[in-house]
């Protein structure tokens, strides 16, 4: 998939887990695991934002797009 | 390992009602098969249609009688006779001899059956699935397809037996013989629907398969 979703990073630069981050923004664990794999065709504004306050970062540091 | 509970039954009133209408049907074509069949293995079937258009005044001459003048509609022995504008149709028993044609409405007769229990399973199972909660379940696309060549098969089907019919009975070349002549435009026209509706269900699929990958 072009777009990455760098959530690994940021939660490992943040010392959080999977599960306290799916706690955080009130999106299930499978759907985190959809996310973090690149299995996502989609993401909503909501959901991108929620990440963001939860991770303390911008979208730029969340998504980039491979050559 | 504890088995999965089966998903809960939509309480929608048109899925219910469409539901146990086609359970009745069920039953229906399970009695209706059951008197079919026994009148194939009896040998009691094989009446056939015969549609001619012939002009006025009408003179009917069949194999084993005489020459029967018409001037109106009627009934003679047990051969049903409508008189219409010029148009004859009859319905003639096919002798126990003639095993060929009588094969061949046999045939044709299982044939139907088959069509239509086949397009009653597909229908039941896309009214199961609707029912379920998944009506844009990948396998209702095939289904809605499976059912739309059902209606272009069947008049087509029905062509092809009246031709080997017409063979069989080495009839009169004036005399259109049939099993059943359906109307040809209206079944295409369904089918092309249920063709349609197959492509919105497709189309539904891969929106539905969007949304749920969307995060």
């Amino acid at each position: 998939m072009p777009v990455r979703v760098h959530l690994d990073e940021l939660l490992t630069a943040r010392s959080m887990t999977l599960t306290e981050l799916s706690e955080r923004v009130g999106i299930t664990l499978a759907n985190l695991s959809i996310l973090k794999t690149g299995k996502a065709r989609a993401v909503r504004f909501s959901t991108l934002e929620a990440l963001c306050v939860a991770l303390e970062c911008q979208p730029g540091e969340l998504l980039s797009r491979e050559a | 390992m504890t088995t999965p509970s089966p998903a809960p039954l939509s309480t929608s009133r048109g899925l219910l009602w469409f539901d146990r209408l086609l359970r009745l049907m069920t039953v229906v074509f399970i009695v209706g098969t059951i008197a079919y069949l026994g009148t194939v293995v009896t040998g009691s079937s094989g009446g056939v249609g015969v549609e001619a258009t012939v002009e006025p005044p009408l003179v009917i001459s069949l194999d084993d009688g005489p020459s029967i003048p018409l001037a109106a509609d009627g009934q003679i022995d047990d051969r049903a006779l409508d008189l219409e504008h010029g148009e004859v149709r009859a319905s003639i028993r096919l002798s126990e001899n003639d095993t060929d044609a009588r094969a061949v409405v046999a045939l044709s007769g299982v044939a139907v059956m088959v069509a239509l229990w086949t397009g009653l399973v597909v229908a039941r199972r896309i009214v199961r699935a609707a029912r379920e909660g998944n009506p844009f379940d990948p396998r209702n696309v095939r289904r809605l397809r499976v059912l739309a060549g059902l209606f272009v098969l069947v008049p087509a089907g029905s062509e092809v037996s009246s031709r080997l019919l017409s063979s069989a009975v080495d009839a009169d070349p004036r005399l259109q013989v049939s099993v059943g002549s359906p109307d040809w435009g209206v079944l295409v026209l369904v089918g092309l629907g249920l063709l349609a509706l197959a492509e919105v269900f497709s189309e539904g699929v891969a929106l539905r398969d969007l949304d749920q990958a969307t995060i």
